[in-house]
């Protein structure tokens, strides 16, 4: 049975194929269309998985998209007449939005890829979101717990999943929190009053909140408040996201915490104004992770299971995950690589198998790598014509080399395999460099990635060794597998590990089994038997405001346009003209190291 | 391999599909237990406004026949 997910029309649209109950690929949008956060409808997405998977549209059992949209239809029309007058701006707007496309989305899908309507299904979004992060979990039982901004009209579920020994899947809720009432909306209102992009620059209010003290935290509090029935409420005065699409918050939200920041100015932590932003930051942070924890931990006593599923793009944020895993009473957090909207392409395609046609329940492989691989030998051929040194080694010889490579302080762009599906980079499409010193940081901060200089970088290290590196509690190196988590760095290894350590001595840590990346994996240990400790630093291929490199002519159009030392994709090596790095200069560099 | 069709062909799809989707709003807030019955004229209305706006952007030369009813 072919089912293919699609995800679109938010943000960050994605499709991807199951075939006979088991992921054959997925992919975003972004990364094929190379517009960063692209919602457009998935057509090159879907193109894609049919062409990877060699089938037609026609072989398709079904087509499943990610959400009701005649459900959320009737949330948008409901919450304007509730809001009115002061909707009476954005209603017209959010008419002409919906009407003209979006809530047609069986005839756009029909018209799109010529299949009948009677194949196109739909799931709920917050349903989508609990099996991307149930099914592609390694466990039979879990609790389930969905959060987001908005689906349809839930924002946050909470639930439980059986995946039973005659194969059966089952998925319930018991219960959900409905918009308006929601933390990815109030951590997105505090995304833009701090000056950053909503629904992309989330992570960059968190790696903030570490430079700041939670002294505002009674403030945020006047904004959610626990309901008796243990859910929450939001103070609708303080925001304006339900009424009008222009501005999240309200002249009185700006009295509570003063001015927003200008999003032209820089944050300047050495100045009060900087500062009075990091605090604002941190006070949402813990109200967040605090509200997260204690709905947890009422779902833990009432499941008395061990397992946590977590999805939706709250769960993106690695600080509050950790304190889940250290305070709701969850043995494991399973976090999938995509938790956010994109996932929902397969987690939509999951729970169609599943739970609509009642297919046997299958393991499912347990890795982010579902994207299109890259061709090694289409970057020897482009760089070549450009005169670029290329080699192509062998794979012990590659490793070797590109060890060398990291031991001598080079950067390098590492392209193996095929793309990850979600946001992070997990080895397969990673800048990798030496972690050892803050130059490093403000090396890569100022000349690849263009960025602010708050914002913190993440290793990647070996599962066996993490615990030597990192305070990663019990259950924590699953929670790790998709740097999904946020972790101390251990005290006596912070002075070489500065590069990836953040200002509160943490870090958003990779561990890495040697199943899922092999070759990372040897090079994390080639690194290792150089310098002694097997971390590098791993960040996303890509430039400020680009998605992540997909194929290796954009690897190789990121290397130009940077400082990027040594390319790899596949078995090519490339390292430019001007600096190109030869065997004897290898030879040197190693004898310095030994 | 996707077939590209053109845009009159997906625009009359699409048009063709909104019967079904309207009947499906109608119903679920008819049968709502949250009280919605009153919401059923007015998102009809709203979907007929839309499926209007649909055929003029897919027929184009319908487009001014559409627009001037506002």
């Amino acid at each position: 049975m072919n089912i293919l997910g699609i995800s679109a029309h938010y943000h960050d649209s994605a499709a991807a194929l199951v075939v006979d109950g088991v992921p054959i690929c997925a992919v975003q949008e972004e990364r094929l269309s190379r517009h960063k956060g692209d919602a457009a409808f998935p057509l090159l997405a879907i193109e894609w998985c049919l062409q990877n998977a060699r089938i037609e549209p026609d072989d398709l059992d079904a087509v499943v998209f990610y959400e009701r949209p005649m459900l959320k239809f009737d949330r948008v029309l409901t919450c304007a007449l509730r809001a009115f007058p002061q909707s009476w701006r954005a209603f017209p707007k959010a008419m002409k939005n919906l009407l003209g496309e979006k809530v047609w989305m069986r005839g756009i899908i029909s018209s799109q890829l010529g299949v009948p309507g009677r194949k196109v299904l739909f799931t709920e979004h917050h349903q989508a979101h609990a099996a991307a992060a149930f099914l592609t979990a390694p466990t039979r039982r879990a609790a389930i717990m969905t959060a987001d901004a908005v689906g349809e009209w839930a924002t946050l579920s909470v639930g439980d999943g059986e995946r039973g020994s005659n194969g059966t899947t089952k998925i319930r809720r018991f219960r959900e929190i409905r918009f308006p009432h929601s933390l990815g909306m109030l951590y997105s209102t505090f995304t833009a009053y701090l000056g950053f992009k909503v629904n992309e620059d989330e992570y960059k209010v968190m790696g903030l909140a570490a430079y700041g003290k939670p002294t505002m935290v009674e403030q945020v509090r006047k904004l959610i408040c626990r309901t008796p029935d243990g859910a929450f409420a939001l103070d609708l005065s303080y925001f304006e996201f339900h009424t009008t699409a222009k501005r999240s918050y309200s002249p009185r939200f700006a009295e509570l915490f003063g001015p927003p920041r200008n999003p032209y100015e820089p944050i300047d932590l050495d100045t009060a104004e900087g500062q009075r932003f990091a605090d604002c930051a941190a006070s949402v942070q813990r109200v967040l992770e605090d509200t997260l924890v204690e709905l947890a931990r009422t779902l833990h006593q009432e499941t008395g299971l061990a397992d946590l599923c977590f999805g939706g793009g709250v769960a993106l944020n690695g600080v509050a995950n950790a304190r889940l895993l250290a305070e709701s009473g969850f043995e494991r957090i399973f976090v999938p690589p995509a938790p956010g909207d994109a996932g929902c392409a397969m987690g939509a395609a999951l729970y169609c198998d599943r739970i609509h046609f009642g297919n046997p329940d299958r393991d499912l492989p347990d890795h982010p790598f579902w994207g299109p691989s890259v061709d090694g030998s289409e970057l020897a051929r482009i760089a070549q014509e450009d005169g670029h040194h290329v080699e192509t080694l062998r794979d012990s010889a590659l490793i070797e080399q590109t060890a060398d490579d990291l031991a001598a302080n080079r950067i390098v762009g590492w392209m193996e395999g095929a793309l990850e599906f979600g946001p992070r980079a997990l080895g397969h499409r990673s800048i990798l460099t030496a972690p050892r010193t803050t130059e490093m940081r403000d090396r890569l901060n100022r000349e690849i990635k263009y960025r602010e200089p708050f914002r913190p970088f993440a290793p990647v290290v070996p599962t066996d060794v993490a615990g030597r590196y990192f305070d990663i509690p019990r259950g924590g190196t699953r929670l790790a597998r998709f740097m999904s988590g946020v972790f101390p760095v251990r005290p006596e290894w912070k002075s070489q590990l500065q590069a990836i350590t953040h200002v509160d001595g943490t870090a958003r840590v990779q561990v890495l089994d040697p199943a899922m990346a092999p070759r990372l994996h040897a090079l994390l240990e080639a690194y290792g038997q150089r310098t002694g400790i097997p971390v590098l630093l791993n960040t996303s291929f890509n430039l400020a405001g680009e998605p992540i490199v997909n194929r290796a002519v954009e690897g190789y159009s990121t290397f130009l346009r940077s400082k990027i030392d040594v390319l790899v994709a596949g078995g090519t090596r490339v390292t430019k003209r001007s600096s190109a790095v030869g065997s004897t200069e290898a030879e040197r560099i190693r004898e310095e190291v030994a | 391999m996707i077939k590209t069709r053109g845009k009159t062909r997906r625009g009359l799809i699409v048009f063709g599909s909104t019967f079904g989707s309207m009947a499906q709003l109608a119903r679920g807030l008819w049968q709502s237990d949250s009280d919605k019955r009153w919401l059923t004229p007015l998102a009809v209305f709203l979907c007929v406004t839309g499926l209007l706006l649909i055929l003029g952007t897919a027929v184009e030369a319908l487009a001014p026949f559409i627009y001037s009813i506002w």
